[in-house]
């Protein structure tokens, strides 16, 4: 029967032995393995394998091949518009008006739909006419609160209509 | 060190075999889990803190640091020289990390690095800390995790883990095919990051459904339907390293078994080259034996090595884990 006035286990519990036992009654088997193997220190293995993914972004990064916006396609339908492959420098420009994105510039914009201006861009979303075409599209239409980037593409596809 | 008692000649049964294995020190195996811990708290944080930003400020996606875009664009990006829609290059400078990484440590990047992955760990050890204490689902959830599962359980488990190759094969031909991204329809990881501009989508029931049921399974979404888990076991396969059980140091206490995310009978095993290890080292954290789990490197030249010393069978193995904790 239990006490009620039992001690804290962890006031009871002697310090751990430092051998473990393996109980009697068992079948002795040899342990096999086909392959020579070594032991790797635990800390050493997890050091290296969370190294490992840092180095290879950091010298993807510094290779130039590490882009996280835009996208690398191939122009293919639109005259004008310039492939920029994997240069990683960012958006490359679109090959359609469906493929305007915010985080391309009015340059990137100009360029693909060359009878457009960089004026004709600025002003229909409402931006100073002075704005470097080095801005990307998403900031002017924050700013400018005027039309967002789906109205322009309807725009861009309404101007190559013409 | 390993130190024999008595041995009966030949190495047969002996019933009066007894070997003492040195103990690890119960703090070895808390650094391993809170290194681990602590290794995808901070991934957690810098995804979200992506997330968060995209959504604020309108910076960069935190999509473009899915590995997955990167299998999922391959083929385009190798055929046309695109990439396809939502996939950047730096989604495949990700998707070659993690093959470099399935290649060395299997599964790691699932155990210490999926956000994802982190979350469902998340959302599990909430749910045990809920179902333990309401007796009937206690039982279920340690029914559905198959660690006393029964045979049904345990074939239902087999069965379903099969999904996860079959949504890789969709995932990967699909989006050669198509040029798009399929799989990002149902990808929960997607319905996340989109949260806040809440849409109920096919991915976001799949997310649901993926959170839902790691109250109870741990990892359901590893286990059954992940295609970037599926790409690093095929990877995987052929990495040299892996868990190494020696049978001679092992105590049968089942503690290994009990402390994997994904129910692999690692006391069963020699080397754990299972294609569901995640790579988190659990086992090796919770196995109480200095020698009975370890981590090793096989070298090219395959010899067959024999220990000299007597061990155990599997199956016949009766330690418990409090003879263990004695």
């Amino acid at each position: 029967m239990r006490s009620p006035l039992r001690a804290h286990p962890r006031d009871s519990t002697p310090a751990p032995a430092p051998e473990l036992s393996i109980p009697r009654g068992r079948r002795t088997v040899p342990t096999q393995t086909k392959l020579h193997t070594h032991r790797i220190p635990v800390a050493m293995y997890v050091a290296a394998l969370l190294l490992l993914p840092t180095l290879v972004v950091a010298g993807s990064m510094s290779a130039g091949l590490w882009a996280s916006a835009g996208k690398s396609t191939t122009p293919q339908t639109v005259q004008g518009a310039t492939p920029s492959g994997l240069s990683g420098a960012g958006p490359e420009a679109p090959a359609a008006p469906a493929d305007v994105k915010g985080s391309m510039t009015v340059q990137q914009v100009v360029d693909a739909f060359s009878p457009i201006s960089a004026a004709q861009i600025l002003t229909k979303l409402g931006a100073p006419l002075d704005t470097p075409s080095s801005t990307q599209l998403k900031t002017l239409v924050e700013k400018g609160n005027s039309i967002d980037v789906p109205t322009l593409r309807t725009w861009l596809e309404e101007e190559g209509a013409k | 060190m390993i130190v024999q008692d008595e041995q009966t000649e030949g190495g047969h049964p002996a019933a009066d075999v007894r070997v003492r294995v040195p103990r690890r020190r119960p703090t070895w195996g808390r650094k391993v889990r809170w290194t681990r811990r602590a290794t995808q708290g901070a991934v957690i944080a810098v995804v979200g803190w992506q997330a968060v930003s995209h959504v604020t400020s309108g910076g960069e996606s935190a999509e473009a640091w899915c590995p997955l875009g990167g299998f999922e664009g391959a083929w385009t990006m190798v055929t046309t020289g695109r990439t396809v829609a939502h996939v950047h290059t730096s989604s495949l400078v990700l998707a070659a990390t993690v093959l470099v990484l399935a290649l060395a440590g299997k599964g790691f990047f699932c155990g210490w690095l999926c956000p994802f992955g982190s979350l469902q760990e998340m959302v599990h050890a909430a749910g045990r800390a809920v179902t333990d204490r309401v007796p009937p689902l206690r039982r279920l959830r340690r029914k559905l995790n198959l660690r006393a599962g029964t045979g049904r359980w345990r074939r239902i488990d087999r069965a379903l883990r099969w999904g996860r190759w079959l949504v890789l094969a969709w995932a990967i031909i699909g989006a050669a095919v198509t040029g798009t991204m399929v799989f990002r329809v149902a990808d929960p990881w997607i319905a996340l990051l989109m949260v806040a501009e809440f849409e109920v989508s096919l991915a976001f029931v799949v997310l649901v459904t993926a959170l839902v049921l790691a109250l109870f399974i741990e990892r359901p979404f590893c286990r059954y339907a992940c295609p970037l888990g599926a790409v690093q076991a095929l990877a995987g396969k052929l990495s040299p390293i892996a868990v190494q059980r020696d049978a001679s140091a092992c105590l049968g206490c089942d503690l290994c078994n009990q402390a994997c995310p994904v129910a692999i009978p690692v006391n069963t095993r020699t080397r754990v080259t299972d294609a569901s290890c995640i790579g988190c080292l659990e086992c090796v954290g919770a196995c109480p034996s200095q020698n009975g789990l370890t981590v090793t490197l096989a070298m090219p030249t395959s010899r067959a090595s024999r220990t000299s010393l007597p061990s155990t069978e599997p199956d016949r193995q009766t330690a418990s884990a409090t003879e263990i904790a004695k």
